[in-house]
């Protein structure tokens, strides 16, 4: 025997989502009735926890792929001593010079790595809030959280300077952030 | 007798696991918008939909399952609502898309899975709808 529905209270549970959707909606301040229908709700949580963090096995078929742009988030004078190898420079500190140049080629890459200096290093999530800013599809965006220091220690592909290479025939390379 | 304690008991828990995933939601709709953000296969239209709609809907749904007002209509668009995140999480799995629904956040550190747990989760939930669903339409039928 088929279980008896009422439309009206059918209606009447419709009714009252829609009601609280839009009453939670409007009491709180992190997204805007706009934002939810684009990428750029993703710009006002308060949280980190939701990009895409990528290990380092994954991390290297990206860096084998064509088309993937990594970021080197970190501050130039530790970019010119070592990163990885055809990593862009975007440190906070001139992210406003250096990312209109950049944003053509972020918003049409498929994967786009954010790395730094380790787990310790916010700038990678700031960065990353600011590309989705600028259009550049939320599902695109890497976080290379364990950053430099794993890559460099794998000896994976690097671009180092002469003083990187000097510490590194000493045995005495110096932390590399 | 037994039956219905353990359906009653079963609606009871169904109606607090809506209620908490409904206020994660709202207590971080940021957080909640980028978990929809990572569902590759919805349309931007019925992402901001979801983003608008779902934690209302559980919210009336963990209410309704509480107080047992419109209880049939309630314990079938619960297990409707549950057979969709099981199929989601299934999906998101399968091709490697490892995304929590969002529900829960770190209120309840049991339900905070990640990868297949969250499948395995959502399963023993539909199961409970559908027990749920099952026991009621026995019930009707006497």
């Amino acid at each position: 025997m088929p279980i008896s529905f009422s439309i009206r209270k059918l209606i009447g549970i419709g009714l009252a989502s829609i009601t609280l959707g839009f009453v939670s909606f409007i009491s709180q301040e992190q997204i805007t009735f706009k934002d939810i229908f684009s990428q750029k709700a993703v710009l006002s949580s308060s949280k980190v926890v939701d990009f895409d963090y990528v290990p380092l096995p994954q991390i290297i078929q990206i860096f084998y792929s064509p088309d993937s742009i990594f970021l080197d988030v970190r501050d130039e004078k530790y970019y010119n001593y070592g990163h990885i190898q055809n990593a862009l420079n975007l440190p906070m500190s001139e992210l406003e010079s250096k990312l209109p140049s950049l944003l053509k080629s972020l918003q049409a890459s498929p994967n786009i790595v954010i790395y730094c200096n380790g787990p310790s290093c916010g700038v990678p999530i700031i960065i990353a809030k600011r590309l989705v800013k600028e259009n550049v599809p939320f599902n695109h965006i890497k976080i290379y959280i364990q950053g430099w220091p794993e890559w460099r220690s794998c000896h994976l592909p690097m671009t180092v300077s002469d003083a990187f290479q000097h510490d590194l025939t000493k045995e005495n390379a110096s932390p590399g952030i | 007798m037994q039956k219905n304690s353990i359906t009653n008991l079963v609606i009871i828990c169904l109606g607090l696991v809506f209620l908490l995933a409904a206020f994660s939601k709202i207590g971080d709709l940021g957080s909640f918008s980028n978990v929809v953000e990572k569902m590759v296969y919805l349309p931007t239209f019925f992402k901001g939909l979801l983003i608008l709609l779902l934690p209302g809907l559980e919210l009336t749904l963990g209410l309704c399952l509480l107080t047992r007002f419109a209880l049939n209509e309630s314990v079938y668009l619960a297990a409707g609502l549950l057979a969709i995140f099981l199929l989601d999480s299934i999906y998101m799995n399968a091709t490697n898309h490892h995304v929590d629904c969002g529900c829960f956040k770190s209120a309840v550190p049991l339900l905070k899975l990640e990868g297949w747990w969250i499948a395995v989760r959502n399963l023993g939930l539909f199961v409970m709808s559908m027990f749920c669903v099952w026991s009621l339409r026995t019930n009707q039928a006497k």
